[in-house]
């Protein structure tokens, strides 16, 4: 016990800036790195090809967190996003420009738009940003249903358009092996991003305006474009996994991007904890394995595959459903909330105070 | 063409009023709502089927099943959120849509079915005036909706509960000194509109088809309450009016999937000129 | 700390015997279970009576109506100690249609009327009450405030600061109440403006034996109305005692009424002592 931290004893500037504070962290974060990078040495092509997707669903879920979580606002708009991310790099891509490039293109595309559809609602107080991203989904939902099936090759109105391989210059991201470590290093890229945006005078910013618009605007900040700000970071965000998820995919097709996947990251950024980088991790590793989960579940009913097929996908919509009011009811802290609670108890232990493992 | 915008607005009115009510009264929006509207459809037509239930005794039962299930939406989710942010409770309403939208599927397995044929409900044609012709369970709807709107105006600006609930939805803390059980308000205002969204819900499953896509129907009376003034009773009508009318007329000229998503489109155009709506109150809206 | 019921100097006589139509003792609230507003207030309304509470800004004057009243479940705030009794009933837990029906009524300081209905809807929004003594309806509130019949439709946003003050206190009349709690009754309003509704308080009092619980910051303007008053400071009742005593307390008079004497004014020290004097003391 003597190296976890006890209780506040940072002394200096720099021990406050310092993201991992205790000689135990770090060696325990550098651990786990480790672990992680041995991942595809040990594990199939199927598990990595779920680790990737769940990579991609962090970065997702951290984009939205950025915005629900730290400045308050909630958007059903994130699969819109995420289709603009894909439709754009295919378009993109068709024109015959490289990864690199599209990518780049794409999540200048989705911060764009995000000015477009977030002005509006986001001079207004309360719900009206949620009404923009309703219709703002509808019309991207129809748009790109209406660019996939307008192209000539009937097949790809079927199997969705197909993107190339990515050429990074120096390596082609032919396998899932490859893409592993180059989405890890995105994700630590995202990561970075978010965690030292959040401890700025930005992320200060939003959480003001998330707790209290009056009182944000009295001490001054710009509510309007703060929330403004954290629309667009969090669009071109989205729109830059969404060009990620097409590729790693390897095509975009409308009907992935429904009005439930936007309720499903806003599930993640709820069940794994509202206001924290740590709760997009925990959300969207939540989230993610729940459908292996439930089949799991099927498995050892001894439910035949048949039904399995039929049920899976309501049945986790029916599970995200029950789970998130769950936790908007009795942990509203998500995930985190109660992983904090578990360290205050043992940091604490043996003179735990109530009031004391309640701290933030 | 005419009788089709009568009988769609129709249903965006009994749609429509049971977003504005709740938003009046909590400042919620329901994005349960839809599918309420969507799940009644597939209950009405398994009690009919399964208990061979006269079609149209379905449409009383909805109405009494709304209101229970609106009593215990209120009473098991929302209530609990008092004194959380509207957000938090706005995002139960989202994930209370998504598992009532589940269920549906687990338990209809999403079957898309056609109740009016189905049940060969009697659906004969009637011309009103020359050149308007409704069937019968189109004039139900219509007259439907009239009979909620002029019960609920009548309500609201008569009777002592209609203005406890309008004094509540201004001060829900004035309310409850001057002696107004503020619970009961709240809980009757989630009563009503889900009272009306199951009977539209299921009367519209007769008339058109029955499918899980009904929840984006029911979503586009959220865009009708929006054009009409998220808080106006009065904007309803004419908002369900307009908007059924440029759908209607999309899909005719345009194609039936630019027709769905016009009403959204309409949506952004308003938050973009006039937020507050066609009947809305400004002062509702406070610009940052 | 005695209550003097006999010597009160305009209300019927009541016997001084007589139960306390509300009695609060030892009131402890906590704001989201953090912040203490109210350490142990005990106070006192006799049947018939006005009593006023003053005292300054965050001294618990709003915060102890308030519990009387009812705190709201999402307000986070709490009852944590002591008994409120009103006609011998424990109303500490009870919501606040039900502490309505029983017989308080309380006018809050700001929001006191609802902006956006007219005059006759804020009227009919309130609950009746279900008393034996008769029901008061909005036909009888009209002949007792006359300057409201003539306003009967207008949006009551557009009310003067009187008028307001005037229908709020017309809203309370409707549940039949038995005390009615009004919270900084004379704060903003012209002196004129102020005597009518004291004159209005009294008459509601003898025509229909009201009893009144009255907040003011002013402690001249309360000593006014009321027979009896207490002082709060920092969430304690510092003193207390009718008219008489108090006008003839030195403290209170030069702490609340502001009267110097002698000539010569106490310095800051002498009130530093003064506070530390109470503390032990009181």
């Amino acid at each position: 016990m003597g190296t976890r931290r006890s209780g506040y004893f940072k002394a200096d500037y720099a021990a406050d800036l310092a993201l991992l504070d205790t000689p135990f962290r770090r060696v325990l974060v550098g651990l786990l790195v480790l672990a992680v990078l041995a991942v595809p040495q040990v594990a199939g092509k199927y598990v990595v090809y779920v680790c990737n997707l769940t990579f991609i669903a962090i970065m997702g879920a951290i984009a939205l967190n950025l915005l629900t979580g730290y400045a308050g606002q909630i958007s059903l708009g994130h699969s819109a996003f995420l289709a603009v991310g894909g439709f754009v790099s295919y378009h993109f891509a068709k024109l015959g420009l490289g990864f690199v490039p599209v990518v780049v293109i794409t999540t200048a595309i989705g911060a764009l738009i995000g000015v477009v559809v977030g002005a509006p609602a986001l001079r207004l107080r309360g719900l009206y940003l949620v009404l923009g991203t309703v219709g703002f989904h509808y019309v991207v939902f129809f748009l790109v249903n209406e660019y996939q099936t307008s192209g000539d090759d009937v097949l790809m109105k079927l199997t969705g358009l197909l993107l190339p391989v990515p050429d990074l210059g120096f390596v082609k991201l032919r396998n899932e092996f490859q893409w592993y470590y180059f989405l890890l290093g995105m994700l630590a890229l995202v990561t970075c991003f978010a965690v030292n945006l959040v401890r700025t005078r930005v992320g200060r910013a939003w959480i003001a305006v998330r707790d209290r618009d009056i009182t944000a605007a009295a001490l001054g900040i710009d509510v309007g474009r703060y929330k403004l700000l954290a629309f667009v970071v969090s669009s071109a965000l989205t729109s830059m996994t969404g060009a990620l998820l097409a590729y790693v995919v390897g095509s975009v097709s409308a009907e992935y991007y429904t009005l439930t996947l936007s309720i499903t990251y806003l599930a993640m950024v709820v069940v794994g904890g509202a206001g924290s980088i740590l709760g997009s991790y925990l959300g969207a590793i939540f989230v993610s394995m729940l459908p292996y989960a439930i089949t799991w579940l099927f498995e050892s009913l001894g439910v035949s595959t048949r039904t399995q097929m039929v049920y899976l996908v309501p049945s986790q919509i029916v599970v995200f459903g029950l789970i998130m009011i769950l936790f908007l009811i009795f942990e509203p802290r998500g995930l985190v909330g109660i992983w904090q609670r578990v360290r205050a108890y043992f940091e604490l232990w043996p003179l735990r105070k109530s009031i004391l493992s309640e701290r933030k | 063409m005419i009788a089709a915008i009568l009988s769609l607005s129709a249903i965006y009115v009994m749609l429509a009023v049971g977003f504005v009510i709740v938003y009046r009264t909590s400042h919620v929006l329901n994005f349960a709502h839809g599918d309420v509207f969507m799940v009644s459809g597939y209950l009405g037509f398994a009690l009919i089927t399964t208990i061979s239930l006269p079609p149209y005794w379905a449409l009383p039962v909805s109405l009494a099943g709304g209101a229970i299930s609106g009593l215990l939406i209120y009473a098991v989710l929302m209530a609990p959120m008092a004194g959380h942010s509207i957000f938090a409770a706005v995002l139960v309403t989202i994930a209370l849509g998504m598992a009532i939208r589940g269920l549906a599927l687990v338990g209809f397995k999403g079957q898309v079915t056609y109740p009016g044929r189905i049940l060969s409900i009697e659906d004969a044609p009637y011309t009103i005036v020359p050149g308007v012709t409704l069937t019968t369970i189109e004039i139900l709807i219509v007259l439907s909706a009239i009979v909620v709107m002029v019960a609920l105006t009548l309500f609201f600006r008569y009777s002592p509960w209609g203005i406890r609930m309008r004094a509540a939805s201004q001060d829900p803390r004035l309310a409850a000194y001057r002696g107004i059980n503020i619970h009961a308000v709240f809980a009757g205002a989630w009563v009503i509109a889900s009272a009306v969204a199951m009977y539209a819900g299921t009367l519209y499953s007769f008339s058109k088809q029955l499918s899980p896509s009904l929840s984006d129907v029911a979503l586009r009376g959220l865009a009708v309450a929006l054009v009409g003034g998220m808080d106006s009773m009065k904007g309803v009508v004419p908002a369900a009016i307009a908007v059924a009318a440029i759908e209607l007329l999309v899909q005719r000229y345009g194609s039936p999937q630019m027709a769905e998503a016009i009403p959204f489109l309409i949506v952004l155009l308003v938050l973009l000129i006039r937020p507050w709506g066609l009947f809305g109150t400004k002062e509702m809206i406070d610009r940052i | 700390m005695t209550m003097a019921g006999t010597d009160m100097a305009g209300g019927q006589a009541v016997q001084a015997t007589a139960p306390p139509l509300l009695k609060v003792t030892n009131l402890e609230v906590v704001y989201h279970r953090a912040a203490t507003a109210v350490q142990g207030v005990s106070i006192k309304v006799d049947q018939g009576t006005i009593t006023a509470i003053v005292g300054t800004n965050g001294a618990g004057k709003t915060t102890t109506l308030a519990a009387i009243a009812g705190f709201m479940r999402a307000d986070d705030v709490h009852i944590t100690q002591g008994d409120v009794l009103f006609d011998g009933i424990q109303i500490k837990e009870l919501p606040n249609y039900r502490i309505s029906a029983l017989g308080i009524s309380l006018v809050p300081e700001r929001d006191k009327i609802f902006k956006v209905l007219s005059v006759e809807d804020n009227l009919a929004a309130c609950v009746p009450g279900r008393g034996t003594e008769g029901v008061m309806s909005r036909a009888d509130v009209y002949q007792l405030f006359p300057a409201l019949a003539s306003r009967r439709g207008t949006v009551a946003g557009y009310l003067s600061g009187g008028e307001r003050q005037m229908l709020a206190i017309a809203m309370t009349l409707l549940s039949r109440p038995k005390l009615i709690m009004i919270d900084e009754m004379s704060l903003g309003l012209a002196p004129v403006i102020v005597a009518q509704l004291q004159e209005s308080v009294r008459t509601l009092r003898r025509e229909f034996g009201i009893s009144f619980l009255i907040v003011e910051q002013n402690a001249a303007t309360a000593l006014e109305i009321a027979e009896y008053t207490y002082v709060l400071e920092n969430g304690r009742v510092v003193f207390d005692g009718t008219r008489d005593r108090l006008l003839g307390h030195d403290d209170f008079q030069e702490f609340y009424l502001g009267i110097e004497r002698g000539g010569e004014q106490k310095s800051y020290k002498d009130i530093k002592q003064y506070r530390r004097k109470r503390r032990w003391f009181g």
